[in-house]
């Protein structure tokens, strides 16, 4: 899940001056074409411009632009797509100008808000064991996209499994629920369904 | 018979439910890598949180003033036309003790707020990276012209819409007008820290909740400029920047004798000499057209903001020294 990569030129990198963070393969932007209910992976480039080794833990939260205009956004809070997104190495130790691609699954969930849903994937250095916490603590912040392709249905289509499971659901439900009649004979059903049940068999 | 009846729903139901899972489990296995072609000019951008001396910061020492200014710095390099965001927020104020801190006696993050002075953005440096694109003419003259008559063409050579090589252009940038800059800085917004973050200082706070969602106030934003004004910027300072350059300089020369050879015809191209085609490359004279938004790939330069941070000390806070942690994040958009 996690491959080295050299410290070749970083295009779209956002960085601190000690480390930066940047979608892979020369993207602009983390922009995930997403489906209800699939998943998808993906993948950033961490990278340590210093000359002594870095930790980087990288975490995804929420995030929403405000509409004001470029340049205002909020972080923070649990909601949006910030639950969709597991990465699969959280926490990384970069050697000395050093880089690693790490990669993220997105799990859509089966039913997508319209437009396009929001996160943003956080890098933030972490102290080495018994340093004193930092008065000051530089993040860099990739915003990621996601948004289901034109056009497409933004709920999951059920299977033919789950069609059969509900067919046979609401056989069971009527087989069960239906009233009966209490009397000294055979007990014996009123609705239709019941009848149709004795025809079956 | 009853009992069993209603324990067959309840499975039923469980089989369905757990159709429907396995449904969205079928769905969820099947994973594909999404990519995006763009144009990637490649670069970077760069987040600097400094003192006002330039250096980095460190500490927040509030001292007898209760107000500590500092410098947020970000620097474009060749960097995509993308906006950004530089966000902060602060922990609590925990009152040090020892070596340690007392987590009992704190400042609020609410008491601690961010302004700044009469001019708190600046913009150094700045420089347009732009794929031009020109327009040639040429009027032949002597054996030249000769030549091309006698293969069926023209004297006059126009050649429209060649893609011209990449350029970077220095802008001038002027406080009054930041808007027709590539990147317009924003200014940030005011504000306290209402809600604390807890990372830092704070991450040892035993009152540190299962999740927060700390108070961000932006200190310095960047917007993607398209005031039309802009790109007539652009043009002149291109314009400047070329100014009495051969076209061979400009254009790559295979997209310049490909130009060439479309404009003149592939017959008349193929009956000239090696000599004659590159006599005519030479005595083209480009003329820069007007910019397009999409050509204006990249930009660099230096964005500054000075804010300052104040503590509003409480009455009942016991002597002694505070320390917090101020987070700052640059948000690439």
């Amino acid at each position: 899940m996690v491959a080295a990569a050299g410290l070749a030129a970083p295009a779209h990198a956002i960085e601190t001056a000690e480390f930066g963070v940047a979608p892979t393969d020369g993207r602009q932007h983390l922009k995930e074409e997403v489906r209800p209910g699939r998943t998808t992976t993906d993948s950033v480039r961490v990278w340590n411009k210093t000359d002594h080794p870095v930790s980087v833990r990288l975490s995804v939260v929420g995030a929403s632009l405000d509409g004001t205009g470029a340049g205002s956004v909020r972080l923070g809070g649990t909601g949006g797509a910030m639950s969709w997104v597991r990465i699969s190495q959280p926490a990384i130790d970069l050697a000395p100008h050093a880089g690693q691609i790490v990669s993220f699954s997105v799990h859509a969930p089966r039913e997508l808000p319209p437009g396009t849903s929001t996160a943003a994937l956080v890098a933030e250095p972490i102290l080495p064991i018994g340093q004193q916490p930092a008065a000051v603590v530089q993040r860099v912040a990739v915003m990621a996209y996601f948004a289901a392709p034109a056009g497409s249905s933004l709920t999951a289509a059920l299977g033919w499994l789950a069609w059969v499971a509900a067919a046979a659901l609401a056989l069971v439900l009527v087989y069960a629920l239906a009233p009966v009649r209490r009397g000294a004979g055979p007990r014996r059903r009123v609705s239709r369904l019941a009848t149709l049940r004795f025809r079956v068999q | 018979m009853m009992r069993f009846r209603r324990c067959l729903a309840g499975v039923g139901a469980g089989a369905v439910l757990a159709a429907f899972a396995g449904v969205g489990m079928g769905g969820g296995a099947s994973a594909s890598q999404v990519t995006v072609a763009v144009n990637n000019p490649g670069g970077s951008r760069t987040l600097f949180v400094e003192d006002l001396l330039g250096q980095p910061l460190t500490t927040l020492d509030f001292g007898t003033t209760r107000a500590h200014p500092f410098r947020v710095r970000v620097v474009d390099t060749t960097m995509d036309r993308s906006g950004f965001a530089i966000l902060t927020s602060m922990s609590n104020l925990y009152k040090v003790s020892g070596n340690s801190f007392d987590f009992g006696n704190t400042i609020p993050s609410g008491n601690v707020s961010v302004d700044y002075p009469t001019t708190p953005v600046n913009a150094l440096s700045v420089a347009a990276i732009v794929e031009p694109v020109f327009n040639m003419t040429e009027t032949v003259t002597g054996p030249l012209c000769t030549a091309l008559t006698t293969a069926g063409g023209s004297c006059s050579i126009a050649l429209s819409a060649v893609n011209g090589l990449r350029q970077t252009a220095s802008l001038t940038v002027d406080l009054s007008k930041l808007l027709t800059l590539p990147i317009v800085p924003q200014v940030g917004d005011s504000g306290s820290f209402a809600s604390p973050d807890f990372n830092g200082i704070g991450a040892n706070d035993p009152s540190k909740p299962a999740s927060f969602t700390p108070t961000t106030v932006r200190v310095l934003g960047g917007g993607v400029g398209s005031d039309p004004a802009l790109l007539t910027d652009v043009k002149a300072a291109v314009q400047s920047l070329i100014a009495g350059s051969p076209a061979s300089s400009l254009v790559d020369s295979g997209t310049l004798t490909g130009a060439l050879r479309s404009a003149i015809g592939g017959p008349v191209y193929d009956a000239l000499t090696p000599t004659e085609v590159q006599q005519l490359v030479d005595g083209l004279q480009p003329t820069l057209t007007d910019f397009l938004a999409s050509q204006l790939v990249a930009q660099s330069g230096t964005y500054l903001s000075y804010p300052s941070l104040h503590v509003n000390v409480p009455t009942t806070a016991p002597a002694g020294n505070y320390q917090g942690t101020l987070v700052v994040t640059a948000v690439q958009l």
